[in-house]
């Protein structure tokens, strides 16, 4: 669905990626994991087509998105959803409006945003306006703002890194659910998310993939000190949780 | 079609193009390049922007136009009632609490006359303003001429000045042609009336642009007339009579008019005044100015070198008694026409003696020079403390008025172009001073002190004395030059002569400040609310300039420019005052770059919040969409705002559809 050949891009005379391949099949979610600033975003910005990288292609469902014309790169953008890190909802329209404003060019469907709100459960507050929400509310605004477009693929940029973390399940559990009929591409730090939900795990340093794989094999036979790293990250998790899990069995 | 799209408005304002064309395709070409695709320029978001556009400049003109005219009503109105508008020609000082029996009496004289009419101006000091006007005929028909003569005597009057606007003044032309040249001068179709007044032939304008085809026109018909001139001063009286004789004899049978420079104020009272002392002796035959006559009860041999005990002299204001006693001159005499060597030439017909003595005490001098010269002293302190100097003019000018004295003509055209450096804020440096000091001196130079002595010693003496005291007094007091007008082509021989163009054709003073008044005040006032709220504008624009600069659009100022460019120039187009083309260029330049400065700047200015953008784009929306329902809305409030309003998103939109 989703195929980036060789991407290298250069800013300010800084390398941001270099030769990058990742490949999207229909119905995987691909998690994607590295440290702040190694160019994750950057990906996705790539994928939309809002950036055009300086070497490599960029092919959704079979098409080169180089080779068409800014216009023609927008309609292909209504086949792709984006959630983004801070939400990025527009503070002058309702809950309602920033949904709409996905549909606001295309068969303007007002069911269609309302599907969306109720799969999220905000229907009932869809004439408030973003201030009047929690975080979690906000995501879960952003997130039914890209499925209102219904799209093939949905592109998830550290969804629950802004959240406090009483909401960041409540927005995970929507992910997971998600994931089981969409094509998701998810940019988290999220390990247990990446174990449990994806297809596939890609570890990113510094403008290149360090390394790729089932998350089940990354995480049991890491081959790279991000992996190792990862791997900790995970167990540690783990260990606290069964520890938990062990007092409470105790009590 | 996209440029002709984008030009439309230019088409519309019939704005000139060609190079301003190129321009801005040649940029729209390379933003197309810059941007690939062609993003840039694409319908909906043209169409927003010049609607924008197109909605500011109407805006812009508004408020020009409501600038412009309230100006002209609030503004103009309260200088009106000081220097009187189009309808009032003529202003009158007059003392505050005469100012019923002033009206009165002014009703009274222009009883029944059409067209006449007055207001009562402001009050400035212990002086009210008596506005006062004339119907376009009566101006036609000298009504300025005589108006110092009928209002002069009115109670609590205290000076008046013309003041006609817009006006071009012609001196130096004699009098007695006026009716000829006048009676030209308002067949013309750019004059609404010439007039004569009191400084010479006022040409009145329908229009203040037209006073240039006036005074070309003024200098053309004058043209014929030419002022001879010769230096006296280094002449003795032989020569400048032998002069005379010759430029005389010349001139004889053509059109001439010699010139003696009026005497003004004080000098020139007592020179009237002791010639009414003098015997004025009236002859029907035209004898040359500068011939020595003599008077005798015999017959004397013509050809003989008699001492007698009568003699006069020909002044260019008749004959006067040069020797003897008026008292013992009958009238019965005979007269004889004298040579340059003191020989008789010739006998005169009889004459009729004018003018016998009068009663000396009856005179007095018009003012008290003492008090002359303490107002001279406040004046000059005035001067040195700032005052404006149209105000300084209008004190100036009352102060000469009031001592029937002339403001001498190096102050005078001094102030003239002082005023107008002052408004514009130029005035040289020291200017005050050495102004002030120059009037200091001209009345320390009045012959003050010898004239109250003359006064006290008038009795005694005889038409001898008095004869000689006022051609002393003329001879200090006139210009030392030997002045005539004259339609003769052919220069004649003589030393010292210069021919020159009799006519002094220009701008009238008054009409001068009209302009600085009218003209650059409220440009001024137009220029304030141009500024303010094309800055209100050009802050609209930089929604537009933060997203090009946002995406390293290099194009940015270009497009600014462009902006301030078509902007101003629509408004230049229908600025409501003659305004002369630099200013426009000024306008229309300061605009572009201003405009090319604040879409530098736009960034700073509004700044746009990328990640709303980026969200923007990211969901597909197209750049027209991207505007409306983003940047607009999450800019800074402004015209777009507005106009955007109608484009916002909207559920009722999506339930029709
Ligand atoms: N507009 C830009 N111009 C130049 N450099 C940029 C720009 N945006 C990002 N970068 C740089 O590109 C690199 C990758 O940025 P990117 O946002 O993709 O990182 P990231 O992996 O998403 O980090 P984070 O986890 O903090 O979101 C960083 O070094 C960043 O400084
Ligand atoms: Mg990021």
């Amino acid at each position: 669905m989703l195929e980036l050949h060789n991407i290298s891009l250069e800013r300010n005379k800084v390398k941001t990626l270099s030769d990058i391949n990742l490949t999207i099949n229909e119905g995987e979610t691909v998690v994607l994991t590295g440290p702040s600033g190694c160019g994750k975003s950057t990906i996705i910005r790539i994928a939309l087509g809002l950036i055009r990288p300086q070497v490599g292609e960029v092919w959704f469902e079979g098409v080169n998105l180089n080779a068409l014309s800014a216009e023609q790169i927008r309609k292909k953008r209504k086949k792709m959803g984006i959630v983004f890190q801070e939400f990025q909802l527009l503070e002058h329209f309702t809950v309602l409006e920033n949904v709409l404003l996905a549909l606001w060019e295309g068969d303007r469907k007002l069911k269609k945003a309302e599907e969306a709100l109720k799969s999220v459960g905000l229907w009932e507050k869809r004439k408030r306006y973003p201030r009047q929400l929690s975080g979690g509310e906000k995501q879960r605004v952003g997130i039914a703002r890209a499925l209102a477009l219904d799209p093939d693929i949905i592109f998830w940029d550290e969804p629950t890194a802004a959240l406090d973390p009483m909401y960041v399940n409540e927005i995970l559990r929507i992910m997971a659910s998600l994931a089981q009929n969409k094509t998701m591409f998810v940019v988290t730090h999220e390990m247990p998310f990446a174990l449990k939900v994806a297809n596939r795990l890609v570890l990113m340093e510094t403008g290149h993939i360090v390394e790729e794989g089932p998350p089940e094999k990354i995480f049991s036979h890491p081959s790279s000190y991000l992996g190792i790293m990862y791997r900790e990250r995970l167990l540690d998790t783990k260990e606290a949780l069964s520890k938990l899990a062990g007092e409470e069995a105790g009590l | 079609m996209i440029e002709e799209e984008l030009l439309a408005p230019l088409f519309f304002l019939g704005f000139d193009f060609g190079t301003v064309t190129y321009q801005l395709r040649a940029s729209i070409d390379s933003a197309i390049i810059v941007t690939k695709g062609g993003s840039l320029v694409r319908k909906g978001f043209n169409t927003d922007l010049a609607s924008v556009i197109i909605l500011e400049i109407s805006l812009l003109i508004v408020v020009l136009l409501m600038a412009g005219h309230g100006f002209a009503y609030y503004v103009q109105r309260g200088l009106d009632d000081l220097v009187g508008g189009k309808d009032y020609q003529v202003v009158a000082q007059v003392d505050k609490q005469e100012t019923n029996n002033f009206v009165a009496a002014l009703q009274e004289t222009y009883k029944g006359r059409e067209g006449f009419r007055y207001r009562v101006g402001k009050v400035l000091g212990d002086k009210i303003h008596i506005l006062i006007g004339f119907g376009d005929q009566d101006l036609k028909n000298g009504a300025l001429d005589e108006v110092t003569k009928l209002i002069s005597p009115l109670p609590g009057y205290a000076g008046l000045a013309l003041l006609l606007d817009p006006a071009v003044l012609v001196r130096g032309i004699p009098s007695e042609v006026y009716p000829g040249l006048i009676k030209e001068i308002n067949t013309w179709p750019e004059t609404r009336y010439a007039a004569k007044g009191p400084m010479g032939l006022y040409v009145v304008a329908k229009e203040r642009k037209k006073l240039g085809t006036i005074e070309n026109k003024l200098v053309k018909v004058t043209s014929p007339y030419y002022l001879w001139e010769v230096d006296l001063k280094a002449k003795t009286n032989q020569e400048a009579a032998l002069i005379r004789e010759n430029i005389d004899k010349i001139l004889q049978g053509k059109k001439h008019w010699y010139l003696t420079s009026p005497i003004e104020g004080v000098v020139g009272d007592a020179v009237r005044l002791l010639k009414g002392y003098s015997s004025k002796l009236v002859f029907n035959d035209q004898i040359p100015v500068g011939a020595e006559l003599v008077l005798s009860n015999q017959k004397l041999k013509i050809g003989s070198k008699p001492s007698t005990q009568f003699k006069a002299r020909v002044f260019t204001d008749g004959i006067y008694l040069t020797k003897g006693d008026s008292l013992q001159l009958t009238g019965k005499e005979n007269a004889y026409l004298l040579d340059g060597t003191g020989r008789l030439t010739k006998k005169l017909p009889g004459f009729e003696l004018e003018s016998p003595r009068k009663d000396l005490e009856i005179w007095q001098p018009v003012t008290d020079i003492s008090e002359l010269k303490t107002s001279a002293q406040e004046l000059a302190e005035k001067i040195r403390q700032g005052e404006d100097f149209s105000l300084l003019l209008r004190d100036i000018e009352q102060l000469a008025k009031k001592q029937s004295l002339k403001v001498p003509d190096e102050i005078k055209s001094k102030l003239e172009l002082l005023i107008l450096w002052d408004r514009i804020g130029k005035l040289p440096t020291n200017i005050r001073t050495e102004l002030a000091d120059k009037i200091l001196d001209w009345v320390k130079a009045m012959p003050a002190d010898p004239l109250m002595k003359l006064k006290e010693s008038l009795p005694s003496w005889s038409d001898e004395d008095i004869t000689r005291s006022w051609r002393d007094l003329e001879s200090v007091s006139q210009e030392k030059f030997l002045r005539v007008v004259t339609t003769e082509t052919a220069l004649p021989n003589i030393e010292g002569l210069v021919s020159k163009p009799a006519a002094e054709v220009r701008e009238d003073i008054k009409s001068q400040i009209g302009e600085v008044v009218g003209g650059v005040v409220p440009l001024a006032a137009l220029a304030v609310a141009v500024i303010l709220f094309w800055i209100f504008t050009a802050l609209d624009h930089t929604l537009w300039g933060s997203y090009l600069v946002m995406k390293n659009n290099f194009f940015a100022p270009l497009w600014g420019w462009l902006l301030g460019l078509l902007e101003l120039s629509a408004v230049v187009l229908v600025m409501p005052y003659d305004t002369n083309m630099l200013v426009k260029i000024i306008y229309i330049l300061s605009g572009a770059i201003g405009s090319a400065f604040i879409i530098t700047l736009s960034n700073r200015i509004s700044p746009i919040n990328s990640k709303s953008i980026e969200a923007g784009e990211a969901l597909g929306l197209s750049k027209a969409e991207l505007f409306r329902q983003v940047i607009v809305p999450d800019g800074r409030p402004g015209l777009w705002q507005l106009y955007n309003r109608g484009k916002l998103l909207s559920l009722r939109r999506f339930r029709n559809a």
